[in-house]
């Protein structure tokens, strides 16, 4: 293997059209330049002082694993123009390839209310309630609402909006196009948010101790392409600890 | 059932707690056999590596008996031996068809917990901290593994298992060390560490064709075992001025072809030698803890390869302008044993790879507390301490 691979991935070329491209790099530089150090801010660990205190007594190497909360997460990361974990974006846009599998395959995939409620798990309960519509369930007290599918597009796109007032998630879309150098399809999940100050501060604070919906977003993108290419989703439930697990 | 758990910075306790179970459609449950130490995990051990949380198993270089299947399992079955590698694969996706098992996509169950450090989660491993997915070790009774059918390795029979033990991760690791090298007939290897991966790198650099291959350490049993196992020369990294003068004459001032970090982060030094202060002038490094790695980076050849097996997280003050000046190719990875596995049976079954010499302590896992101090401390001459549930 040594041969003929080197470890770097192919130059992703083409991943669908002009526009997507154009959105999807606006949304992943917004992403970088805000919402990206949320991400390392917002999950918490509390192994990141161990790091802090590892790297003042002079250890050369550490493992740097675990992504940390608290201003010692910050220290060395030079100047961001970071926002506060508190008010993460507004709008949220992820994507990921999935190898070997095609548009139309995982638009059926997403459309099955059992992939939507097991995908989502990380950010919602989601069951559907007849007529297209889905109810969301965010826990934490962070209410839950109804969603419509207003635009469905086989192969291409899916896109639900909030009923009604106070809803977490206002508007969001599933879209499938193809990726690059023969590598399958990219799913891109884009979100828009209750705006900064009301209920989304909430979320921040109390999701995945303090991860920001765009992590979440990724994670269940990640979820998503496990489902659809294994037949599972990744998961340390039920297994043995010496204790109770608070995860 | 019994396992031995990380309960805080080296505290660690064999307790009894729930016994696994199948959880997704291709796990299976594996009576564990052996188990054994693995350096990496003293990262973690020591407090260096975060993300560990008090209760979890751990352990993940291990064999066992298959004793249940799930509902999709269909090529391993109830009773198989196996040999499992440490990192959990699910054959799918683009990496795992690349042979790349160890960055595999759909294993990691918390990958927001990488994301933030390296960008993108690898796939997960056996009991090795949360951010490397939180899955329960194997130094207990039972483990559950995860998509059985792609990473159980059956052992063959008229292996004992100490001889496969080690296929599970030391002997993979060192394999895919010394196969990056791209080997070439006449080809000198020098690998720092003597520990379990750096033997096994050193045996497998001869069995990929190099003519000479040359072991570094301190300590005086590991290095007579890569004189005598592997038929390696050695050198004391405390008995001479300077590694690199000596590997410089040792290679008729070319410098070895390849160079093999076998370490890690944890490197041991002593601090005064010419060859450290001289790159510390050169490339303003601070510190000795990194420093196996800076050695074998102005060590190599002009034009070498630097094969890194040791596990780091993040190092500042890294020599990059020795490594763009010489025109070095840098290999690394976490262990693609996957992709390994049937060569380094073959070489087992052909008495080629007999890594059952680096099993030198051998305890219950009642006993596994103190089976780690001994190999942290080196106690005893020891290599490897192996658990037998």
């Amino acid at each position: 293997m040594t041969d003929q691979h080197d470890g770097r991935l192919p130059e992703d070329r083409s991943d669908g059209p002009a526009g997507a491209r154009a959105t999807a790099r606006a949304g992943s530089w917004a992403g970088r330049r805000r919402g990206g150090h949320d991400g390392l801010g917002g999950v918490s660990s509390p192994g990141l002082v161990g790091l802090a205190l590892a790297a003042a007594a002079g250890v050369a190497v550490i493992g740097l694993i675990g992504a940390g909360t608290g201003p010692a997460s910050r220290t060395g990361a030079g100047p961001t123009r970071r926002r506060s974990a508190a008010t993460p974006e507004p709008e949220i846009t992820r994507s990921i390839t999935i190898e070997d599998v095609s548009a139309d395959e995982l638009y059926r995939r997403w459309r099955d209310p059992d992939t939507l409620r097991r995908v989502m798990a990380p950010f919602a309960d989601v069951e559907p309630t007849g007529d297209g519509q889905t109810r969301w369930s965010a826990g934490h007290d962070l209410g839950s609402w109804e969603m419509r599918l207003v635009d469905d597009r086989p192969g291409e796109v899916l896109r639900w909006e909030a009923q009604g007032e106070g809803a977490l998630v206002r508007e969001a879309s599933v879209r499938f196009h193809p990726a690059g150098g023969d590598r399958g399809t990219v799913v891109t999940l884009r979100a828009s948010l209750d705006p900064p100050g009301g209920m989304l501060g909430r979320v921040a604070a109390r999701m995945l101790g303090g991860a920001i919906p765009a992590t979440l977003a990724g994670k269940s993108l990640h979820f998503f392409k496990a489902l659809v290419q294994t037949g599972e989703i990744p998961t340390t439930d039920r297994q043995p600890a010496a204790r109770p697990d608070p995860r | 059932m019994r396992a031995l758990i990380w309960n805080g910075v080296n505290d660690l306790r064999v307790e009894t707690v729930k016994d696994p179970e199948i959880v997704n459609p291709h796990d299976c449950i594996l009576r564990v056999t052996m188990s054994t130490t693995c350096g990496s995990d003293l990262h973690f051990i020591d407090g260096y590596i975060p993300t560990m949380k008090a209760g979890d198993v751990i352990g993940h270089e291990f064999m066992g008996v298959v004793e249940e299947v799930g509902p999709e399992v269909r090529k391993v079955k109830k009773g198989d031996r196996v040999v499992v590698p440490s990192f959990i694969t699910c054959g799918q996706c683009w990496y795992c068809k690349n042979k790349l098992h160890s960055l595999c996509d759909n294993t990691h169950p918390k990958p927001e917990l990488q994301e933030p450090v390296f960008g993108y989660a690898t796939a997960g491993i056996y009991g090795y901290t949360h951010a490397f997915g939180g899955y329960a070790g194997a130094h207990a009774q039972y483990v559950r593994v995860p998509f059985a059918d792609n990473d159980c390795f059956k052992a063959p029979d008229g292996l004992p298992d100490e001889q496969v033990l080690f296929l599970s991760d030391a002997a993979p690791t060192g394999y895919m060390g010394a196969d990056f090298c791209n080997i070439r007939r006449g080809d000198v290897v020098a690998v720092w560490g003597c520990g379990g991966v750096g033997l096994m790198a050193q045996k497998s650099a001869f069995l990929m064709g190099a003519e000479r291959v040359i072991g570094i350490d301190r300590m005086p049993e590991r290095l007579r075992m890569a004189r005598e196992h592997v038929g390696s020369e050695t050198i004391n990294y405390e008995e001479v001025d300077s590694v690199l003068e000596v590997l410089r004459e040792m290679t008729g001032g070319r410098g070895p072809d390849s160079c093999i970090d076998a370490v890690g982060m944890e490197a041991h030094g002593t601090g005064l030698q010419y060859a450290y202060d001289r790159a510390k002038q050169l490339t303003f490094m601070q510190t000795d803890r990194g420093q196996a790695l800076r050695e074998a980076i102005l060590a190599c050849r002009k034009g070498g390869t630097l094969s890194i097996l040791g596990v780091y997280g993040v190092m500042d003050k890294f020599p990059i302008g020795a490594i763009m000046n010489k025109g070095m190719t840098v290999r690394t990875a976490q262990q693609h044993g996957q992709a390994y596995m049937d060569r380094l049976l073959d070489h087992a079954q052909k008495g080629e790879l007999n890594p059952s010499f680096l099993a030198t302590h051998r305890f219950s896992l009642e006993d596994a507390p103190r089976g780690y101090a001994m190999f942290k401390h080196k106690t005893d001459g020891c290599v490897r301490s192996v658990f037998i549930p």
